[in-house]
C-alpha cells in the first residue's frame, strides 16, 4: 500500500465499505477497485489484502462463496449480518478519526 | 480472453513448484494471478506466456506473500475456539460433563478410568492426527490451510494435557475440577472441529 504506514490501519475498513456498496467482490476485483476510486494513488498489495480478508472471515464479519469461474475457483466475499453491524461502527471510528486529523493538521478546515 | 484449462494448470503448477502447499490458498492466488494475467493478454494485446512471465516478474514478491503463514493467522483460530463455548451445544455439554462427572465419581467405573484418562487424552489427539493425515496426506493427497490451522489448538490441549497430566504414569490424584476443566477444554474441541470440519465439507473448496 502507498504510505502504507497511514494507511494500514484503514484496510479492514476500506474492504467492509466496498463490500457493503458492492454486496460480494473477489480479491482482484477489491484490489481494482481501490485502484480506480483512488486513481491509482492507493495500490492494496495482495500481502496485505489476502491475510486481512482470512482474519476477517476468521473473525465471522465476511462470508465466503466459491464459485466455479473460467476454469477456476473464485472466493468471492461478503458482509454477514455482524460485519454490516460492525462496518457501521468502523466507518463511524473512521470518519471521527478523520475530523480529528483535519483538527490538528489544518484546523481552518476543520 | 479467458485462460484455459492447462494455462489454469500451469499456473497451479508454477505455485505448487514455488512451495504453496495448501490447496485452498492456492486456488486463490490461482484466480488472482489468471486474472491478472488475462487483463495484460487484454490490454497489452500479448500471448498468454509473455504475459505469465511479465505478471509474475513484476509482482513475485507480492504475489508469494499470500502464502506467508503467520502465528498472527492462526490467532483468530484460536479466538473461534474459547467464542465456541458460548454456543448452546457446547454449553449442555459441558453442563452434561459436570452431571456426568458427579454421577459417576464415586464409582468404579471413574476409580478405573481416572488412572489413565490423560492417557485416553493423549490416544484420542494422536488418532484424530493421524486419521487425518491418512486422510489429507495419504488419500486425497491434498493439504487445506484451512484444516491446519484449527491444530493450533489441538496442540495447545495436547500440551496441556502433557504438562498438567502425565499421561504415562498412573495417577493417584487429579484434581477434580482440573478434570471437570480439561474435560470441557477437549469435548468442546471436538465439537469445535467437527463444526469446522461440517463447513469444510459442505464448501465448494475441496478440488475435485
Amino acid at each position: 500500500m502507498k504510505n502504507s504506514q497511514l494507511y494500514k490501519g484503514s484496510l479492514t475498513t476500506i474492504v467492509m465499505k466496498l463490500l457493503e456498496e458492492n454486496g460480494r467482490m473477489y480479491g482482484y476485483e477489491i484490489t481494482q477497485k481501490v485502484k480506480d476510486i483512488t486513481k491509482g494513488e492507493l495500490k492494496i498489495t495482495e500481502g496485505a489484502l489476502y491475510p486481512a480478508l482470512h482474519k476477517l472471515e476468521a473473525e465471522g464479519v465476511l462470508e465466503v462463496e466459491i464459485e466455479n469461474v473460467d476454469n477456476r475457483l473464485r472466493k468471492y466475499y461478503k458482509l454477514t449480518e455482524k460485519g454490516t453491524a460492525e462496518t457501521v461502527n468502523r466507518l463511524a471510528e473512521l470518519e471521527e478519526f478523520i475530523k480529528n486529523m483535519q483538527s490538528i493538521v489544518n484546523p481552518k478546515l476543520a | 480472453m479467458k485462460l484455459n484449462q492447462n494455462q489454469i494448470q500451469f499456473i497451479d503448477g508454477y505455485l505448487q513448484r514455488n512451495d504453496v502447499i495448501y490447496v485452498d490458498v492456492r486456488a486463490e492466488m490461482i484466480d488472482h494471478i489468471a486474472t491478472g494475467v488475462e487483463e495484460k493478454m487484454k490490454v497489452e494485446d500479448i500471448d498468454f506466456h509473455d504475459a505469465f512471465v511479465s505478471y509474475v516478474n513484476s509482482n513475485r514478491k507480492e504475489i508469494f506473500s499470500m502464502n506467508k503463514k503467520t502465528w498472527q493467522s492462526t490467532l483468530p483460530e484460536l479466538k473461534n475456539y474459547f467464542r465456541f463455548f458460548l454456543k448452546p451445544k457446547s454449553l449442555l455439554a459441558m453442563a452434561l460433563i459436570i452431571i456426568l462427572f458427579f454421577t459417576f465419581k464415586e464409582t468404579i467405573v471413574y476409580t478405573f478410568l481416572k488412572e489413565d484418562l490423560s492417557f485416553y487424552f493423549l490416544l484420542i489427539f494422536l488418532s484424530y492426527s493421524v486419521l487425518s493425515m491418512i486422510y489429507f496426506w495419504g488419500i486425497k493427497k491434498e493439504r487445506y490451510y484451512f484444516i491446519e490451522r484449527s491444530n493450533i489448538v489441538l496442540s495447545i490441549l495436547y500440551w496441556l494435557n502433557l504438562f498438567l497430566f502425565n499421561p504415562f504414569e498412573k495417577q493417584e490424584y487429579i484434581s477434580d475440577v482440573l478434570t471437570i476443566v480439561f474435560m470441557c477444554l477437549f469435548v468442546v474441541y471436538v465439537l469445535y472441529a467437527l463444526n469446522q470440519m461440517n463447513k469444510f465439507f459442505n464448501s465448494k473448496m475441496i478440488i475435485k
